[in-house]
Protein backbone atom coordinates (compact mmCIF):
# COMPACT_ATOMS: atom_id res chain seq x y z
CA UNK A 1 0.00 0.00 0.00
CA UNK A 2 1.96 2.89 -1.25
CA UNK A 3 -0.21 5.58 -0.78
CA UNK A 4 0.05 7.33 2.70
CA UNK A 5 -2.11 10.18 3.36
CA UNK A 6 -0.09 12.21 6.04
CA UNK A 7 -1.64 14.54 8.76
CA UNK A 8 -5.35 13.38 7.26
CA UNK A 9 -5.91 11.73 10.71
CA UNK A 10 -4.99 14.15 13.07
CA UNK A 11 -8.28 15.56 12.93
CA UNK A 12 -9.59 12.46 14.45
CA UNK A 13 -7.05 10.73 16.07
CA UNK A 14 -5.26 13.57 17.84
CA UNK A 15 -4.30 13.20 21.70
CA UNK A 16 -6.74 15.76 22.48
CA UNK A 17 -6.85 18.77 24.44
CA UNK A 18 -7.50 22.13 23.49
CA UNK A 19 -5.64 25.02 23.37
CA UNK A 20 -4.53 26.78 26.24
CA UNK A 21 -5.63 23.93 28.43
CA UNK A 22 -2.06 24.07 29.90
CA UNK A 23 -0.94 20.45 30.93
CA UNK A 24 -4.08 18.12 30.91
CA UNK A 25 -3.73 15.03 33.39
CA UNK A 26 -6.31 12.31 33.09
CA UNK A 27 -8.34 12.22 36.37
CA UNK A 28 -7.48 8.76 38.49
CA UNK A 29 -9.20 6.20 39.92
CA UNK A 30 -10.30 7.36 43.19
CA UNK A 31 -10.96 10.90 42.05
CA UNK A 32 -13.78 9.53 39.45
CA UNK A 33 -15.17 7.39 41.80
CA UNK A 34 -15.49 10.18 44.01
CA UNK A 35 -17.16 12.53 41.44
CA UNK A 36 -19.53 9.76 40.51
CA UNK A 37 -20.29 9.42 44.28
CA UNK A 38 -21.11 12.86 44.45
CA UNK A 39 -22.96 12.97 41.52
CA UNK A 40 -25.05 9.90 41.24
CA UNK A 41 -28.07 9.45 38.79
CA UNK A 42 -31.38 10.62 40.37
CA UNK A 43 -34.70 11.22 39.68
CA UNK A 44 -36.67 14.71 39.56
CA UNK A 45 -38.83 15.11 43.16
CA UNK A 46 -42.20 13.40 42.56
CA UNK A 47 -43.73 16.34 44.04
CA UNK A 48 -43.21 18.46 40.83
CA UNK A 49 -45.85 16.32 38.58
CA UNK A 50 -48.16 18.05 41.61
CA UNK A 51 -47.29 21.17 40.64
CA UNK A 52 -49.87 21.96 37.73
CA UNK A 53 -52.65 20.89 40.53
CA UNK A 54 -50.97 23.06 42.94
CA UNK A 55 -51.10 26.16 40.65
CA UNK A 56 -55.07 25.72 39.88
CA UNK A 57 -55.51 24.97 43.80
CA UNK A 58 -54.05 28.32 44.61
CA UNK A 59 -55.78 30.36 41.33
CA UNK A 60 -59.14 29.00 42.36
CA UNK A 61 -58.42 29.82 46.05
CA UNK A 62 -56.87 33.63 44.74
CA UNK A 63 -60.34 33.67 42.95
CA UNK A 64 -62.37 32.58 45.80
CA UNK A 65 -60.99 34.82 48.38
CA UNK A 66 -61.15 38.20 46.61
CA UNK A 67 -64.00 40.52 46.28
CA UNK A 68 -66.15 39.90 43.67
CA UNK A 69 -65.66 42.57 41.21
CA UNK A 70 -61.94 41.54 40.77
CA UNK A 71 -62.20 38.14 40.90
CA UNK A 72 -61.07 37.67 37.91
CA UNK A 73 -57.88 39.46 38.11
CA UNK A 74 -56.77 37.27 41.26
CA UNK A 75 -55.67 34.29 40.23
CA UNK A 76 -53.20 35.97 37.15
CA UNK A 77 -49.97 36.46 39.23
CA UNK A 78 -50.51 33.20 40.51
CA UNK A 79 -51.08 32.03 37.06
CA UNK A 80 -48.25 33.76 36.21
CA UNK A 81 -45.63 32.50 38.82
CA UNK A 82 -46.83 28.90 37.85
CA UNK A 83 -45.75 29.75 34.22
CA UNK A 84 -42.23 31.19 35.53
CA UNK A 85 -41.72 27.60 37.16
CA UNK A 86 -42.87 25.48 34.69
CA UNK A 87 -40.80 27.66 31.71
CA UNK A 88 -37.55 27.76 34.38
CA UNK A 89 -38.12 23.75 34.94
CA UNK A 90 -38.00 23.49 31.08
CA UNK A 91 -34.96 25.89 30.53
CA UNK A 92 -33.15 23.51 33.38
CA UNK A 93 -34.19 20.24 31.59
CA UNK A 94 -32.81 21.95 27.91
CA UNK A 95 -29.73 23.34 29.64
CA UNK A 96 -28.84 19.23 30.32
CA UNK A 97 -29.49 18.44 27.12
CA UNK A 98 -27.05 20.83 25.56
CA UNK A 99 -24.62 19.58 28.57
CA UNK A 100 -24.63 16.46 27.41
CA UNK A 101 -24.79 16.66 23.85
CA UNK A 102 -21.59 19.34 23.96
CA UNK A 103 -19.53 16.12 25.73
CA UNK A 104 -20.99 13.79 23.22
CA UNK A 105 -19.96 15.92 20.28
CA UNK A 106 -16.68 16.12 21.85
CA UNK A 107 -16.54 12.10 22.44
CA UNK A 108 -17.50 11.85 18.50
CA UNK A 109 -14.75 14.17 17.32
CA UNK A 110 -12.13 12.13 19.87
CA UNK A 111 -11.27 15.43 21.81
CA UNK A 112 -10.67 13.34 24.79
CA UNK A 113 -9.33 16.35 27.07
CA UNK A 114 -12.69 18.16 26.06
CA UNK A 115 -14.83 15.48 26.95
CA UNK A 116 -13.50 14.87 30.63
CA UNK A 117 -13.46 18.82 31.55
CA UNK A 118 -16.87 19.16 29.82
CA UNK A 119 -18.17 15.73 31.44
CA UNK A 120 -16.78 16.61 34.47
CA UNK A 121 -18.22 19.90 34.62
CA UNK A 122 -21.93 18.28 33.45
CA UNK A 123 -21.80 15.79 35.90
CA UNK A 124 -23.76 17.33 39.04
CA UNK A 125 -26.80 19.11 36.12
CA UNK A 126 -27.11 15.81 34.00
CA UNK A 127 -27.55 13.87 36.97
CA UNK A 128 -30.91 14.52 37.57
CA UNK A 129 -32.31 12.61 33.94
CA UNK A 130 -30.43 9.24 34.12
CA UNK A 131 -30.06 8.46 30.28
CA UNK A 132 -27.85 11.75 30.27
CA UNK A 133 -26.00 10.76 32.87
CA UNK A 134 -25.12 7.32 31.59
CA UNK A 135 -24.35 8.85 28.33
CA UNK A 136 -21.79 11.44 29.53
CA UNK A 137 -20.31 8.98 32.09
CA UNK A 138 -20.08 6.31 29.12
CA UNK A 139 -18.24 8.84 26.93
CA UNK A 140 -16.31 10.06 29.94
CA UNK A 141 -15.25 6.44 30.20
CA UNK A 142 -14.38 5.99 26.58
CA UNK A 143 -11.77 8.96 26.58
CA UNK A 144 -9.96 7.82 29.78
CA UNK A 145 -9.51 4.33 27.57
CA UNK A 146 -8.34 6.22 24.36
CA UNK A 147 -6.01 8.34 27.42
CA UNK A 148 -5.10 4.74 28.51
CA UNK A 149 -6.16 5.24 32.19
CA UNK A 150 -8.18 2.16 31.84
CA UNK A 151 -8.45 1.97 35.94
CA UNK A 152 -10.21 5.22 36.39
CA UNK A 153 -12.16 4.34 32.92
CA UNK A 154 -13.28 1.17 34.99
CA UNK A 155 -14.90 3.23 37.67
CA UNK A 156 -17.03 4.94 35.56
CA UNK A 157 -18.12 1.43 33.23
CA UNK A 158 -18.42 0.16 36.80
CA UNK A 159 -21.25 3.06 37.36
CA UNK A 160 -23.30 2.77 34.43
CA UNK A 161 -23.52 -1.16 34.90
CA UNK A 162 -24.67 -0.48 38.48
CA UNK A 163 -27.77 1.78 36.98
CA UNK A 164 -28.05 -0.22 33.65
CA UNK A 165 -31.17 -3.01 34.98
CA UNK A 166 -30.31 -6.55 34.59
CA UNK A 167 -30.40 -7.92 31.60
CA UNK A 168 -29.86 -4.46 29.92
CA UNK A 169 -28.06 -5.36 26.13
CA UNK A 170 -25.59 -1.98 26.97
CA UNK A 171 -24.27 -4.53 29.89
CA UNK A 172 -22.74 -6.68 27.17
CA UNK A 173 -21.06 -3.85 25.83
CA UNK A 174 -19.59 -2.50 28.74
CA UNK A 175 -18.43 -6.08 29.89
CA UNK A 176 -16.20 -6.49 26.12
CA UNK A 177 -14.60 -2.79 27.58
CA UNK A 178 -13.89 -4.29 30.77
CA UNK A 179 -12.57 -7.76 29.24
CA UNK A 180 -10.47 -5.05 26.65
CA UNK A 181 -9.18 -3.23 29.66
CA UNK A 182 -8.10 -6.36 31.90
CA UNK A 183 -6.42 -7.60 28.79
CA UNK A 184 -4.55 -4.22 28.67
CA UNK A 185 -3.60 -4.57 32.26
CA UNK A 186 -2.50 -8.14 32.01
CA UNK A 187 -5.42 -9.41 34.14
CA UNK A 188 -6.13 -12.56 32.08
CA UNK A 189 -8.83 -13.99 34.51
CA UNK A 190 -10.96 -10.94 34.80
CA UNK A 191 -10.51 -10.44 31.15
CA UNK A 192 -11.94 -14.19 30.62
CA UNK A 193 -15.05 -13.39 33.08
CA UNK A 194 -16.06 -10.41 31.32
CA UNK A 195 -15.71 -12.30 28.29
CA UNK A 196 -17.89 -15.07 29.75
CA UNK A 197 -19.98 -13.01 31.20
CA UNK A 198 -21.17 -11.30 27.61
CA UNK A 199 -20.96 -14.34 25.73
CA UNK A 200 -23.80 -15.27 28.27
CA UNK A 201 -25.86 -12.30 27.29
CA UNK A 202 -26.80 -13.18 23.62
CA UNK A 203 -30.73 -13.61 24.11
CA UNK A 204 -30.78 -10.40 25.61
CA UNK A 205 -31.25 -8.26 22.34
CA UNK A 206 -34.63 -8.84 21.85
CA UNK A 207 -36.29 -10.49 18.55
CA UNK A 208 -36.63 -7.20 16.32
CA UNK A 209 -34.95 -6.90 13.05
CA UNK A 210 -33.00 -3.61 14.78
CA UNK A 211 -32.14 -5.80 18.01
CA UNK A 212 -31.04 -8.54 15.03
CA UNK A 213 -28.70 -6.25 13.52
CA UNK A 214 -27.42 -4.71 16.98
CA UNK A 215 -26.64 -8.22 18.34
CA UNK A 216 -24.96 -8.38 14.73
CA UNK A 217 -22.66 -5.73 15.21
CA UNK A 218 -22.08 -6.57 18.76
CA UNK A 219 -21.33 -10.42 18.09
CA UNK A 220 -18.00 -8.59 15.93
CA UNK A 221 -17.12 -6.21 18.93
CA UNK A 222 -16.70 -9.15 21.39
CA UNK A 223 -14.96 -10.95 18.65
CA UNK A 224 -12.08 -8.29 18.42
CA UNK A 225 -11.87 -8.67 22.38
CA UNK A 226 -11.95 -12.66 22.13
CA UNK A 227 -9.23 -12.05 19.19
CA UNK A 228 -7.19 -9.69 21.69
CA UNK A 229 -7.13 -12.55 23.79
CA UNK A 230 -5.88 -14.73 21.69
CA UNK A 231 -2.88 -12.43 20.68
CA UNK A 232 -2.45 -11.31 24.84
CA UNK A 233 -2.20 -15.58 25.64
CA UNK A 234 -0.13 -16.10 22.56
CA UNK A 235 -2.56 -18.53 20.63
CA UNK A 236 -2.12 -16.92 17.55
CA UNK A 237 -3.28 -19.80 15.09
CA UNK A 238 -6.53 -19.72 17.23
CA UNK A 239 -6.31 -15.96 16.59
CA UNK A 240 -5.80 -16.67 12.90
CA UNK A 241 -8.80 -18.80 12.57
CA UNK A 242 -11.05 -16.86 14.65
CA UNK A 243 -9.99 -13.53 12.11
CA UNK A 244 -10.82 -15.08 9.00
CA UNK A 245 -14.33 -15.31 9.80
CA UNK A 246 -13.90 -12.32 11.57
CA UNK A 247 -12.30 -10.21 9.33
CA UNK A 248 -14.95 -9.93 6.58
CA UNK A 249 -17.76 -8.43 9.14
CA UNK A 250 -15.40 -5.92 10.38
CA UNK A 251 -17.44 -3.11 8.27
CA UNK A 252 -20.19 -3.44 11.01
CA UNK A 253 -18.24 -1.55 13.03
CA UNK A 254 -16.46 1.01 11.07
CA UNK A 255 -13.55 2.52 11.71
CA UNK A 256 -13.39 0.19 14.83
CA UNK A 257 -12.82 -2.37 13.14
CA UNK A 258 -9.20 -1.26 12.20
CA UNK A 259 -8.29 -3.09 15.32
CA UNK A 260 -9.53 -6.47 14.24
CA UNK A 261 -8.09 -6.10 11.21
CA UNK A 262 -4.40 -5.08 13.10
CA UNK A 263 -4.82 -8.09 15.57
CA UNK A 264 -5.74 -10.36 12.86
CA UNK A 265 -2.21 -9.33 11.26
CA UNK A 266 -0.56 -10.22 14.08
CA UNK A 267 -2.13 -13.40 14.70
CA UNK A 268 -1.37 -14.50 11.02
CA UNK A 269 2.18 -13.28 11.21
CA UNK A 270 2.93 -15.37 14.26
CA UNK A 271 0.88 -18.19 12.64
CA UNK A 272 3.18 -18.59 9.77
CA UNK A 273 0.61 -16.68 6.88
CA UNK A 274 2.81 -13.96 6.30
CA UNK A 275 0.72 -12.32 2.80
CA UNK A 276 -2.46 -12.48 4.77
CA UNK A 277 -0.68 -10.82 7.38
CA UNK A 278 0.32 -7.90 5.01
CA UNK A 279 -3.15 -7.72 3.86
CA UNK A 280 -4.82 -7.04 7.35
CA UNK A 281 -1.96 -4.73 8.05
CA UNK A 282 -3.03 -3.09 5.31
CA UNK A 283 -6.71 -2.86 5.84
CA UNK A 284 -5.91 -1.53 9.55
CA UNK A 285 -3.57 1.06 8.82
CA UNK A 286 -5.77 2.25 5.79
CA UNK A 287 -8.51 2.66 8.56
CA UNK A 288 -5.81 4.26 11.25
CA UNK A 289 -2.49 5.09 11.54
CA UNK A 290 0.04 2.53 12.44
CA UNK A 291 0.80 4.46 15.57
CA UNK A 292 -2.55 4.78 16.92
CA UNK A 293 -3.43 1.39 16.53
CA UNK A 294 0.67 0.72 17.97
CA UNK A 295 -0.41 2.96 21.15
CA UNK A 296 -3.93 0.94 21.62
CA UNK A 297 -1.77 -2.34 21.30
CA UNK A 298 1.84 -2.23 22.42
CA UNK A 299 1.90 -5.76 21.13
CA UNK A 300 1.28 -4.77 17.07
CA UNK A 301 4.85 -2.44 17.63
CA UNK A 302 6.55 -5.90 17.01
CA UNK A 303 4.40 -5.90 13.35
CA UNK A 304 5.06 -3.03 11.90
CA UNK A 305 8.34 -3.40 10.18
CA UNK A 306 7.80 -7.07 9.37
CA UNK A 307 4.12 -7.19 8.09
CA UNK A 308 4.88 -3.88 5.78
CA UNK A 309 7.85 -5.95 4.33
CA UNK A 310 6.13 -9.36 4.19
CA UNK A 311 3.59 -7.04 2.07
CA UNK A 312 6.60 -5.74 -0.18
CA UNK A 313 8.26 -9.45 -0.51
CA UNK A 314 5.02 -11.09 -1.92
CA UNK A 315 4.62 -7.85 -4.12
CA UNK A 316 7.89 -8.59 -5.40
CA UNK B 1 -41.95 -4.30 0.60
CA UNK B 2 -45.36 -3.04 1.69
CA UNK B 3 -46.18 0.65 1.50
CA UNK B 4 -47.01 0.94 4.81
CA UNK B 5 -49.83 4.12 5.60
CA UNK B 6 -49.95 6.05 2.30
CA UNK B 7 -49.10 9.72 3.22
CA UNK B 8 -52.33 12.30 3.39
CA UNK B 9 -50.71 15.70 3.15
CA UNK B 10 -55.18 17.05 3.52
CA UNK B 11 -55.45 14.48 5.93
CA UNK B 12 -52.34 16.34 8.30
CA UNK B 13 -54.03 19.83 7.33
CA UNK B 14 -57.70 18.77 8.55
CA UNK B 15 -56.29 17.56 11.77
CA UNK B 16 -54.02 20.56 12.21
CA UNK B 17 -57.16 22.40 12.01
CA UNK B 18 -59.74 20.16 13.78
CA UNK B 19 -57.73 20.68 16.30
CA UNK B 20 -57.02 24.19 16.85
CA UNK B 21 -61.29 24.35 15.95
CA UNK B 22 -61.49 22.43 19.11
CA UNK B 23 -58.78 24.18 21.23
CA UNK B 24 -60.16 27.53 20.45
CA UNK B 25 -64.19 26.55 20.84
CA UNK B 26 -63.24 24.99 24.44
CA UNK B 27 -61.67 28.55 25.32
CA UNK B 28 -64.83 30.45 23.44
CA UNK B 29 -67.28 28.18 25.27
CA UNK B 30 -65.70 28.83 28.44
CA UNK B 31 -65.73 32.58 28.33
CA UNK B 32 -69.50 32.12 26.88
CA UNK B 33 -70.64 30.15 29.84
CA UNK B 34 -68.35 32.46 32.68
CA UNK B 35 -70.82 35.21 30.76
CA UNK B 36 -73.79 33.78 31.14
CA UNK B 37 -73.32 32.96 34.42
CA UNK B 38 -71.89 36.24 35.79
CA UNK B 39 -75.34 37.37 33.68
CA UNK B 40 -77.25 35.36 35.51
CA UNK B 41 -75.90 36.68 39.13
CA UNK B 42 -73.90 34.00 40.36
CA UNK B 43 -70.95 35.16 42.61
CA UNK B 44 -68.18 36.21 39.91
CA UNK B 45 -65.53 34.70 42.51
CA UNK B 46 -67.00 31.23 42.23
CA UNK B 47 -67.56 31.73 38.59
CA UNK B 48 -64.11 32.66 38.02
CA UNK B 49 -62.76 29.75 40.31
CA UNK B 50 -64.52 27.32 38.41
CA UNK B 51 -63.23 29.08 35.04
CA UNK B 52 -59.78 28.94 36.47
CA UNK B 53 -60.28 25.11 37.24
CA UNK B 54 -61.67 23.92 34.14
CA UNK B 55 -58.74 25.88 32.17
CA UNK B 56 -56.07 24.35 34.49
CA UNK B 57 -57.95 20.84 33.60
CA UNK B 58 -57.81 21.48 29.86
CA UNK B 59 -54.05 22.18 30.01
CA UNK B 60 -53.15 19.13 32.27
CA UNK B 61 -55.74 16.86 30.17
CA UNK B 62 -53.87 18.36 26.87
CA UNK B 63 -50.71 18.13 28.25
CA UNK B 64 -51.06 14.53 29.30
CA UNK B 65 -51.71 13.67 25.55
CA UNK B 66 -48.95 15.12 24.63
CA UNK B 67 -47.03 13.58 26.68
CA UNK B 68 -48.75 10.15 26.03
CA UNK B 69 -48.27 10.69 22.73
CA UNK B 70 -44.60 11.60 22.84
CA UNK B 71 -43.97 8.75 25.02
CA UNK B 72 -45.20 6.43 22.19
CA UNK B 73 -43.31 8.36 19.86
CA UNK B 74 -39.86 7.76 21.60
CA UNK B 75 -40.86 4.36 21.51
CA UNK B 76 -41.58 3.41 18.36
CA UNK B 77 -38.34 5.57 17.11
CA UNK B 78 -36.01 4.73 19.66
CA UNK B 79 -36.98 1.20 19.47
CA UNK B 80 -35.80 0.62 15.90
CA UNK B 81 -32.02 2.91 16.53
CA UNK B 82 -30.32 0.70 18.67
CA UNK B 83 -27.96 1.52 21.56
CA UNK B 84 -25.50 4.06 20.79
CA UNK B 85 -22.55 2.65 21.08
CA UNK B 86 -19.63 4.88 19.34
CA UNK B 87 -20.02 8.00 17.55
CA UNK B 88 -21.05 6.57 14.22
CA UNK B 89 -24.33 4.89 15.96
CA UNK B 90 -25.04 8.05 17.96
CA UNK B 91 -25.44 9.62 14.50
CA UNK B 92 -27.67 6.34 13.20
CA UNK B 93 -31.21 6.01 11.90
CA UNK B 94 -31.88 9.80 9.80
CA UNK B 95 -30.62 10.87 6.76
CA UNK B 96 -28.14 9.27 5.17
CA UNK B 97 -27.75 5.69 6.15
CA UNK B 98 -28.45 3.38 3.30
CA UNK B 99 -30.90 1.35 3.65
CA UNK B 100 -29.98 -1.53 5.93
CA UNK B 101 -31.27 -5.27 5.77
CA UNK B 102 -31.57 -4.95 9.44
CA UNK B 103 -33.79 -2.10 9.55
CA UNK B 104 -36.29 -3.97 7.11
CA UNK B 105 -37.05 -6.11 9.39
CA UNK B 106 -39.81 -8.80 8.63
CA UNK B 107 -42.87 -8.02 6.92
CA UNK B 108 -45.37 -8.91 9.62
CA UNK B 109 -42.77 -6.52 11.98
CA UNK B 110 -43.10 -3.78 9.49
CA UNK B 111 -46.94 -4.25 9.28
CA UNK B 112 -47.25 -4.31 13.08
CA UNK B 113 -44.97 -1.09 13.07
CA UNK B 114 -47.31 0.81 10.39
CA UNK B 115 -50.26 0.18 12.21
CA UNK B 116 -48.50 1.91 15.17
CA UNK B 117 -47.52 4.67 13.21
CA UNK B 118 -50.88 5.31 11.69
CA UNK B 119 -52.55 4.92 15.03
CA UNK B 120 -50.59 7.35 16.62
CA UNK B 121 -50.52 9.82 13.45
CA UNK B 122 -54.67 9.91 13.76
CA UNK B 123 -54.68 10.55 17.96
CA UNK B 124 -57.15 13.17 18.44
CA UNK B 125 -56.14 15.62 21.47
CA UNK B 126 -52.55 16.09 20.49
CA UNK B 127 -51.20 19.75 19.90
CA UNK B 128 -49.85 20.78 16.64
CA UNK B 129 -46.77 20.77 17.54
CA UNK B 130 -46.86 16.98 19.25
CA UNK B 131 -48.32 15.71 16.19
CA UNK B 132 -46.17 17.21 13.55
CA UNK B 133 -43.01 16.03 15.14
CA UNK B 134 -45.39 12.05 15.27
CA UNK B 135 -44.85 12.65 11.47
CA UNK B 136 -40.92 13.87 11.62
CA UNK B 137 -40.84 10.77 13.63
CA UNK B 138 -42.58 8.74 10.82
CA UNK B 139 -40.67 10.66 8.01
CA UNK B 140 -38.14 8.48 9.29
CA UNK B 141 -38.97 5.65 9.88
CA UNK B 142 -40.26 5.47 6.39
CA UNK B 143 -36.48 6.44 5.04
CA UNK B 144 -34.98 3.53 7.03
CA UNK B 145 -37.35 1.24 6.01
CA UNK B 146 -36.11 2.20 2.42
CA UNK B 147 -39.50 4.38 1.14
CA UNK B 148 -37.36 6.95 0.17
CA UNK B 149 -40.01 9.15 -1.57
CA UNK B 150 -42.61 8.74 0.96
CA UNK B 151 -40.59 9.77 3.75
CA UNK B 152 -39.34 12.97 0.77
CA UNK B 153 -42.59 13.85 0.81
CA UNK B 154 -43.40 13.85 4.70
CA UNK B 155 -40.64 15.63 4.68
CA UNK B 156 -41.40 18.63 2.61
CA UNK B 157 -44.80 18.61 3.72
CA UNK B 158 -43.41 19.25 7.05
CA UNK B 159 -41.14 21.78 6.09
CA UNK B 160 -43.82 24.19 4.02
CA UNK B 161 -44.93 24.44 7.88
CA UNK B 162 -43.77 26.40 11.24
CA UNK B 163 -42.94 23.19 13.39
CA UNK B 164 -42.48 25.22 16.76
CA UNK B 165 -40.70 23.39 19.22
CA UNK B 166 -39.85 21.09 16.64
CA UNK B 167 -38.13 23.02 14.52
CA UNK B 168 -35.01 21.84 16.10
CA UNK B 169 -35.62 18.29 13.34
CA UNK B 170 -35.66 20.97 10.55
CA UNK B 171 -32.05 20.09 9.36
CA UNK B 172 -33.27 16.37 9.31
CA UNK B 173 -36.09 16.60 7.38
CA UNK B 174 -34.30 19.04 4.49
CA UNK B 175 -31.61 16.22 4.21
CA UNK B 176 -33.97 13.91 3.80
CA UNK B 177 -35.32 15.70 0.39
CA UNK B 178 -31.96 16.71 -0.30
CA UNK B 179 -30.96 12.48 0.45
CA UNK B 180 -34.16 11.75 -2.12
CA UNK B 181 -33.99 13.87 -4.20
CA UNK B 182 -29.80 13.39 -5.39
CA UNK B 183 -31.03 9.75 -4.98
CA UNK B 184 -33.43 9.81 -8.02
CA UNK B 185 -31.22 11.55 -10.28
CA UNK B 186 -32.31 15.03 -9.67
CA UNK B 187 -29.36 17.18 -8.35
CA UNK B 188 -31.32 20.51 -8.82
CA UNK B 189 -34.37 19.41 -6.53
CA UNK B 190 -31.47 19.06 -3.85
CA UNK B 191 -29.94 22.06 -3.90
CA UNK B 192 -33.13 24.17 -2.24
CA UNK B 193 -32.93 22.18 0.77
CA UNK B 194 -28.96 22.21 1.08
CA UNK B 195 -29.08 26.20 0.43
CA UNK B 196 -31.60 25.95 3.31
CA UNK B 197 -30.07 23.78 5.42
CA UNK B 198 -26.69 25.86 5.12
CA UNK B 199 -28.59 28.81 6.72
CA UNK B 200 -29.89 27.05 9.69
CA UNK B 201 -27.66 26.58 12.64
CA UNK B 202 -27.27 22.69 13.00
CA UNK B 203 -25.48 20.28 15.38
CA UNK B 204 -22.09 17.94 14.89
CA UNK B 205 -23.99 15.00 13.76
CA UNK B 206 -25.98 16.81 11.10
CA UNK B 207 -22.95 19.08 9.44
CA UNK B 208 -21.35 15.66 8.96
CA UNK B 209 -24.25 14.46 7.32
CA UNK B 210 -24.89 17.80 5.20
CA UNK B 211 -21.30 17.61 4.37
CA UNK B 212 -21.62 14.21 3.03
CA UNK B 213 -24.80 14.93 0.93
CA UNK B 214 -23.04 18.38 -0.33
CA UNK B 215 -20.59 16.05 -1.59
CA UNK B 216 -22.56 13.60 -3.68
CA UNK B 217 -24.33 16.96 -4.70
CA UNK B 218 -20.80 18.29 -6.00
CA UNK B 219 -20.52 14.88 -7.68
CA UNK B 220 -23.92 14.33 -9.27
CA UNK B 221 -23.86 18.27 -11.10
CA UNK B 222 -19.95 17.51 -12.42
CA UNK B 223 -18.06 19.54 -9.81
CA UNK B 224 -15.58 16.84 -8.71
CA UNK B 225 -13.10 19.35 -7.73
CA UNK B 226 -15.42 21.09 -5.14
CA UNK B 227 -16.43 17.95 -4.00
CA UNK B 228 -12.51 17.13 -3.42
CA UNK B 229 -11.60 20.05 -1.63
CA UNK B 230 -10.60 19.42 1.68
CA UNK B 231 -11.00 15.77 1.18
CA UNK B 232 -8.63 14.48 4.09
CA UNK B 233 -11.04 16.49 6.32
CA UNK B 234 -13.92 14.83 4.66
CA UNK B 235 -12.70 11.13 5.33
CA UNK B 236 -11.98 11.51 8.79
CA UNK B 237 -15.52 13.21 9.37
CA UNK B 238 -16.51 10.78 7.54
CA UNK B 239 -15.44 8.09 10.28
CA UNK B 240 -18.74 10.12 12.29
CA UNK B 241 -21.21 8.34 10.08
CA UNK B 242 -22.87 5.27 9.98
CA UNK B 243 -20.09 2.86 8.68
CA UNK B 244 -22.32 2.49 5.46
CA UNK B 245 -23.11 6.12 4.70
CA UNK B 246 -19.44 7.11 5.65
CA UNK B 247 -18.57 3.71 2.69
CA UNK B 248 -20.90 6.19 0.46
CA UNK B 249 -19.21 9.11 1.31
CA UNK B 250 -16.01 7.54 0.62
CA UNK B 251 -17.10 6.34 -2.82
CA UNK B 252 -18.17 9.62 -4.11
CA UNK B 253 -15.03 10.99 -2.77
CA UNK B 254 -13.22 8.14 -5.36
CA UNK B 255 -15.75 8.89 -7.71
CA UNK B 256 -14.61 12.69 -7.56
CA UNK B 257 -10.76 11.40 -6.88
CA UNK B 258 -10.76 9.57 -10.55
CA UNK B 259 -12.46 12.10 -12.34
CA UNK B 260 -9.77 14.84 -11.39
CA UNK B 261 -6.84 12.33 -12.36
CA UNK B 262 -5.88 11.24 -8.62
CA UNK B 263 -5.79 7.76 -9.52
CA UNK B 264 -3.99 6.76 -6.09
CA UNK B 265 -6.12 8.77 -3.90
CA UNK B 266 -8.50 7.36 -5.57
CA UNK B 267 -7.35 3.99 -4.70
CA UNK B 268 -7.18 4.63 -1.29
CA UNK B 269 -10.82 6.05 -0.53
CA UNK B 270 -11.70 2.60 -2.77
CA UNK B 271 -9.63 0.57 -0.30
CA UNK B 272 -11.80 2.94 2.76
CA UNK B 273 -14.87 1.93 0.81
CA UNK B 274 -14.52 -1.62 1.12
CA UNK B 275 -13.36 -1.79 4.77
CA UNK B 276 -16.37 0.71 5.95
CA UNK B 277 -18.97 -1.33 3.79
CA UNK B 278 -21.07 -4.10 5.98
CA UNK B 279 -21.82 -7.39 4.93
CA UNK B 280 -25.40 -7.49 3.36
CA UNK B 281 -26.26 -10.62 5.76
CA UNK B 282 -25.88 -8.39 8.99
CA UNK B 283 -28.86 -10.19 10.80
CA UNK B 284 -28.05 -13.89 9.15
Amino acid sequence: MGFRPTGWIELVHGAGGSPGEGVFRPPSREAVAERLAACPPRRLPGWLKWVPFGIAGLAVGAAAASPAGVAWLMPLPVLGAGWVLVRGLSVAARQRVVAARRVRDRAMLRRHAEVLRLGWKALPAVSLTPTLWVQTVLAMGESLVALGKDDAAGACFEAVARVLPKGHPGLARLRVVEAMAALREDRLTDADDALRRARSTAGAWGGSAAARAEAARFEVELGVATLYQRVRTHHFADGAELADGLRPRLGMIGVAGASGHALAALCYLRAGRAEDAAAAWADATALVPAYVLVHRFAELAALVGEAEVAGEASDG
Amino acid sequence: MGEGVAFDERGLSRALLAERARRVGAVLGAAVLWGTLVWAGVSTSLVTGLAVAMLVAGWVWVSHRDAAALRDLAELAGGRLGASGDGGEALEGIGLEEESPGDRGAEGEAEDAATEWDELTRRAGVSAWVRLLVYQGMSSWRERRGERDAAAAIAAALCRRRLGPGEAHRPELLLTIAESALRAGKPEEAYGALLALHGLRVGLGVAVKRMAAQTRYEVAIGRPDAALFAWARKAAMAELLPPRAAARLHADLADAAEAMGHGELAGWLRQRQRLLTPPVDVTA
